[in-house]
């Protein structure tokens, strides 16, 4: 059927995007606390992969049904007591059965149930979209948290303890500060570079690859080479700097495209033949337009990016959302005129994570990632 | 007397010789995205400080129930949380009721709240028998904790930001991974222990 054909290729899109190239922690920096002091070992690993993917799914389950009736100062405390839904039973099972490996794990198990990236994704995503969106997006976020945690348990395993799943290997030389939080960032930051350069050489980004730290690509040159670098591109012509981002990202023709639910733009399959012009990071062109209502010029000269505009959404904009759900989440977004006289002024101090306005609405520049494909303009990607 | 100085001893360790977020990892995630935007920094250090301070006192003051102290992990858990989870609700109602607060500095105690540092140190306390002093100390130390750790990542930051000889594929968030495990080196120095075999 073709609906369900194109179903499966949203989700396998999300899947794509949400999981890998805005990988949660590697460039989104999000639930760090258990992968640098809990991944010590795959055993460890995996445990805290099966507590945050438990928890993720109750909470999206119940933000989805239940929560979204609640004010966000209800729902806050209501993600951390659902979360423990999922921590406490797989401490019981590891305190009865596996008393050295709860150990290992230690209490990164018990701060599980106040995972940052749980609550955030519950609060932004679970309770604005339909069910089918909340679900591909918890599946996404719980594969690529997965797959970063069971990579750092890996490689601190091996090199902290001579050891892999517990088994000692001979004629390896290990570090046991590599254990320490230390050595779960120091693990992070190779892999998030891995992440980063496989990014920039195999896919295509529309616009910016937005960490949330710094965008440096203004102030130190693009993440991605420009089309004019490319010996095999050099007759492509390049974009004007003054081009606006294109209005709708690519997507399926609109005759064929759902628009009752499910409307994640940058989602949908990439149409081959329409790559994005010379491929070059959105900044480069389009510095003010791709960024300029998620920037702000912080003392210093670095500009900060947040990462939650331009991964919370993939492209779904708020005239996208479904009617009542959108129309579920304005009441709450409601003040009273004693709120508003007693609103503090929005001078952008606040964690982003959960108190910015407009984070549900697409930002401009949406990096869109398209395999680079040889078809495409008659060379090799970069 | 010896009360105080314990209480103070514990703090300047919590801060110190075992920072928390550097030596365990607990807060980083929201440390690191203060230090992008530090104007509330003050605030939600305080209110760290408060939830962890009250977490902490309620949670060793259970302890010393003989029925608290004989459950095992998984129910101590549960308790801890919701101890944590009932001290962020009465806040937020006092908060939210009595002082008129908007909702985005009932958020931002939302966040300092429920955060891995605060929960980490009645957790941390139960572990190492920590007194009541200790414990008032240790969540005192937390805040403060957290604003050394905003100000060295955004000191951090800022000249990384500056730095062009950065390779490529670290700009950005990775080459933030590898300042923070520095960091997180430097701190751990403190604590003793090899780091290689």
């Amino acid at each position: 059927m073709p609906s369900d054909n194109k179903a499966a290729e949203r989700f396998s899109a999300t899947m794509l995007n949400r999981a890998f190239v805005q990988n949660p922690v590697l460039v989104g920096a999000l639930g760090l606390c258990p992968i640098a002091g809990g991944a010590v070992s795959l055993q460890a690993g995996l445990v805290l992969s099966g507590a945050f993917t438990t928890g993720m799914m109750l909470n999206m389950l119940a933000a989805h049904f239940v929560l979204k009736k609640l004010p966000r100062w209800l729902r806050m405390p209501a993600y951390v007591l659902i979360a423990l839904a999922a921590v406490c039973p797989a401490g019981y099972i590891l305190e009865t059965r596996a008393q050295t490996l709860l150990s290992s794990v230690g209490i990164y198990l018990a701060l599980m149930a106040v995972s940052s990236l749980i609550s955030l994704r519950s609060e932004k995503t679970f309770v604005a979209c339909t069910l089918k969106r909340s679900f591909s997006v918890a599946a996404a976020e719980c594969a690529g948290y997965a797959a970063v945690i069971m990579a750092v348990s890996f490689i601190r395993e091996l090199l902290g303890s001579g050891t892999l799943w517990g088994v000692p290997l001979t004629k390896v030389y290990f570090a046991p500060g590599l254990l320490l939080p230390f050595g779960g960032f120091l693990a992070l930051g190779f892999l998030a570079a891995l992440h980063r350069g496989y990014i920039a050489r195999h896919f295509a980004l529309r616009g910016a690859l937005k960490d949330i730290t710094f965008d440096l690509s203004a102030a130190a040159g693009p993440l991605i080479t420009p089309a004019a670098d490319i010996p095999e591109r050099k007759q492509a012509p390049p974009a004007p700097a003054a081009e606006k981002p294109p209005e709708t990202p690519v997507t399926q023709p609109a005759d064929e495209t759902d628009g009752q639910e499910d409307t994640q733009a940058s989602d949908t399959v990439p149409v081959p033949g329409e790559a994005p012009a010379g491929e070059i990071n959105g900044n480069e062109n389009e510095p003010e337009d791709a960024t300029s209502d998620t920037q702000a010029q912080q003392p210093g000269g670095f500009a900060v990016t947040p990462f939650i505009q331009a991964a919370d959404t993939d492209g779904e904009t708020a005239d996208e959302t479904p009617a009542q759900e959108r129309g579920d989440a304005a009441l709450e977004d409601e003040e009273t005129p004693d709120e508003k006289a007693q609103t503090l002024p929005a001078d952008g101090g606040e964690i982003e994570a959960f108190t910015d306005e407009k984070s549900d609405e697409a930002a401009p520049g949406e990096p869109e990632a398209q395999p680079a494909s040889k078809d495409r303009e008659g060379g090799e990607a970069p | 007397m010896s009360w105080f100085f314990d209480l103070l001893s514990a703090a300047l360790y919590a801060v110190f010789l075992q920072n928390l977020l550097f030596s365990g990892g607990f807060g980083t995630t929201e440390a690191i995205r203060t230090a992008m935007t530090p104007r509330r920094l003050i605030l939600f250090a305080g209110f760290i400080s408060y939830f962890s301070v009250l977490t902490s006192a309620v949670c060793r003051m259970l302890d010393d129930v003989p029925a608290v102290n004989a459950l095992g992990w998984a129910a101590h858990t549960a308790v801890f949380t919701g101890v944590l989870a009932a001290v962020y609700l009465v806040t937020a109602c006092a908060l939210r009721f009595g002082l008129k607060a908007s909702r985005r500095f009932l958020t931002t105690a939302g966040i300092a709240a429920l955060n891995s540092l605060v929960l980490a140190l009645p957790l941390m306390n139960r572990g190492t028998a920590a007194g009541l002093a200790d414990s008032v100390g240790t969540g005192l130390g937390s805040g403060l904790a957290f604003i050394l750790a905003v100000a060295l990542i955004n000191a951090g930051l800022k000249t990384l930001a500056k730095n062009k000889n950065i390779p490529r594929a670290f700009r950005g968030t990775p080459v933030m991974f590898v300042y923070v495990a520095l960091l997180a080196l430097a701190l751990s120095g403190f604590s003793g222990g090899r780091f290689f075999s």
